[in-house]
């Protein structure tokens, strides 16, 4: 393994791969430097790019979008008490104070360093836990796959915001989107409703640059109008000293790996890694009044934590196929335009992708502390980028970019009915994740489904005959039912609180 | 939109659509290559749909006066739509439908829809004057000229 990773890095470190991953990186920092732009708007912009070039190459810049984008929020999240991303969101608990009370020098240096010391743990989990998971994965047959899509599917659903239920709703509603087309085993035509354009089914990329780009787009316009005071940076920098990290090395290392742990539960991306990482630094700390306030502690809890979930979420995706974070999905889109499938096989089949995300991975994470460290200055101004002229121009190349996959309209259309779609989501308060993981998962998740039927005479106790199956549909029917018992025991214990009263 | 007529709303559409997916699923004959109809999932899935969509109507018909008329409190959420109060949201959505039909329909050449696209969502999220007017055209003709060039000429794609 050593042997081909370092292989990786030397081939990543040519001039042509390396300045795809300082563009992804640069570009990814200032999107997630711009309030209401975000990394998963920027990687499925950049996708349809990517389409003619090397796989390595596109990976390359991607990769370094998806890092550079959950380390730019940072600077919004400080100077303006706006998270640029919603990874940042409790970054701007104590980065904000800090810098209103005259110390933002300080509050970007510790998140940038707590963002490459997370990147870099979770770096070292996705070196070495893929390659033993991917092997444990190699003994899946399809059984064991739907099984894995079905907890999969439950757990993003049940980890999503607000109400459970919405969750599963968004989840079906993936699932819906990902069935019309030709049927892959009968070879028949399924929900095209006699539209021949509807035989390849929806596009991919149009799906997503609709979901993730034209949403956030549409629902930025709303948002032109306002404009925030902005804090400035003084005329000289004020550099951190050694010890002000050295002395977080605990909560570094705890916020990373809890990251690192949300990071590889599917669908769950930075902002309930910070939130965890978050609570759990005050919750330790001695001083937990001192949090919200302008605390290091705060500040590196959260930036260590969003940052590591990247690391995290690459781990389920390349060994098994499915996605850790919202991102995630696009990267696998990325991968399924070049016919490469993620999964357990990608170790044997094509290692270079595999050691390329690693390699990448690490190699974008160091550009973001050397960039952003040099450019502060730089990044600090771009929050003042207005929307009312970005908005149009992004929603232009989103129409140019939908279309230049397959030069048919008809998928220029499918991404604005799935960005009002988007629209109608947000307004409903349903969450996203679980419908673009449904769609992304569903033609793995039935193909898989039927074939188990089909090799064990239609027998539907076979799923819970086999024990790996079985296991992953213990979680399953546990993520659906435990919530429902344990509000089940609140609501008695509420009643029974009132009666005493 | 009143917060539970908008949670019920929510729930006649998905049970509608979960009704609509199972007829239309089940309109798929069994094939000879397999005995599991393709339209099995698809059907499994929308009861599935409407199974919650029922779930969800009951919890919001069940939830207290006071919460249902506003309050965010509780499992099921409010749906008050931030998003939709404003309507510039839905406004740049339009000139967006606009410049696809005219795509579509081939009225106008791509780069001058293009265009004309750019300079009127610009001008919607701007306040009228003629400086906005003049930034407009210059930033909407400079970035339908990248766009078409690096489109057609970097990564061939012919344009409609």
């Amino acid at each position: 393994m050593t042997i081909e990773l370092l292989a990786s890095f030397g081939s990543m470190l040519q001039p042509g791969p390396f300045a795809f991953i300082f563009i992804g990186v640069l570009s990814g920092i200032v999107i997630g430097a711009i309030p209401g732009l975000n990394g998963a708007m920027l990687v499925a912009l950049s996708l349809p790019l990517t389409y003619g070039w090397d796989p390595l190459n596109g990976i390359a810049l991607l990769v370094g979008q998806y890092v550079g984008s959950i380390s730019g929020g940072l600077v919004s999240a400080t100077l303006l008490n706006i998270p640029g991303s919603a990874s940042s969101m409790m970054t701007t608990l104590d980065a904000a104070p800090m810098a209103q009370n005259g110390r933002p020098d300080r509050a970007l240096q510790l998140g940038i360093i707590a963002s490459f010391f997370g990147g870099l743990v979770s770096w070292l989990a996705l070196v070495f836990l893929s390659p033993p998971l991917a092997k444990l994965a190699l003994n899946f047959g399809p059984h064991e796959y739907f099984a894995l899509v079905l907890a999969a599917l439950m757990l993003i659903s049940s980890l999503s915001d607000g109400s459970m239920v919405k969750a599963l709703i968004s989840a079906c509603l993936g699932m819906f989107a990902a069935f019309p087309g030709i049927d892959t085993i009968t070879a028949q035509p399924r929900l095209t409703f006699g539209l021949p354009q509807m035989n390849a089914g929806f596009d991919l990329l149009a799906v997503l640059l609709g979901v993730f780009a034209v949403t956030q787009l549409l629902d930025d316009s709303a948002k032109t109008s306002k404009s925030a005071e902005r804090l400035k940076l003084g005329a000289r920098m004020s550099w951190i000293k050694l010890g002000d990290i050295t002395r977080q090395w605990f909560n570094l290392i705890r916020s990373s790996l809890i990251g690192t742990w949300i990071g590889i539960l599917p669908g769950v991306g930075g902002s309930v890694g910070a939130i965890v990482s978050y609570v759990s630094a005050k919750n330790m700390s001695k001083t937990p009044e001192k949090f919200g306030t302008g605390c290091d502690d705060g500040v590196i809890a959260s930036e260590a934590a969003n940052n590591a979930t990247v690391g995290g979420a690459l781990i389920p995706m390349i060994t098994m196929g499915i996605p850790g974070s919202i991102i995630d999905v696009i990267l696998i889109a990325a991968l399924t335009l070049h016919n490469i499938r993620p999964g357990p096989l990608l170790f044997q089949n094509e290692p270079e992708i595999v050691y390329g995300f690693m390699s990448v991975m690490f190699i974008a994470n160091l550009l973001m502390l050397l960039l952003m460290l040099a450019g502060i200055r730089f990044f600090a101004k771009l929050i003042d980028v207005p929307l009312k002229y970005l908005v149009p121009v992004l929603l232009l190349l989103c129409v140019v970019g939908a279309f230049a996959v397959n030069n048919r309209l008809f998928d220029v259309w499918v991404m604005f009915g799935f960005g009002v779609l988007g629209l109608l989501f947000r307004a409903w308060r349903i969450p996203i994740a679980p419908f673009v993981i449904g769609f992304i998962l569903t033609p793995i998740a039935e193909t898989n489904f039927r074939t188990a039927l089909i090799a064990s005479d239609n027998s539907l106790t076979s799923f819970v005959m086999r024990p790996i199956s079985a296991v992953f549909i213990v979680v399953a029917l546990a993520v659906l039912v435990l919530p429902l018992l344990r509000r089940r025991r609140g609501a008695a214990a509420t009643s029974s609180a009132t009666d005493l009263q | 939109m009143k917060s539970t007529a908008g949670e019920i709303a929510l729930s006649v559409a998905c049970a509608t659509l979960a009704v609509g997916i199972y007829w239309s699923a089940a309109q798929i004959p069994p094939s000879l290559m397999s005995q599991i109809s393709a339209g099995l999932v698809p059907r499994v899935v929308a009861a599935a749909l409407l199974l919650l969509a029922l779930v969800h109507l009951v919890t919001v018909l069940r939830r207290p006066r006071q919460v249902r008329g506003g309050g965010d409190s509780g499992r099921v959420s409010g749906a008050r739509l931030p998003a939709l109060e404003t309507h510039l949201t839905w406004l740049v959505a339009t000139v967006l439908f606009g410049f696809l039909l005219v795509v579509e329909l081939e009225l106008l050449p791509f780069w001058l829809s293009g265009f004309l696209f750019c300079f009127l969502a610009i001008l919607v999220l701007s306040d009228l004057s003629l400086r906005a007017v003049v930034l407009a055209a210059g930033i909407s003709a400079a970035s339908i000229l990248v766009t078409v060039l690096v489109f057609t000429q970097v990564f061939t794609v012919i344009l409609p």
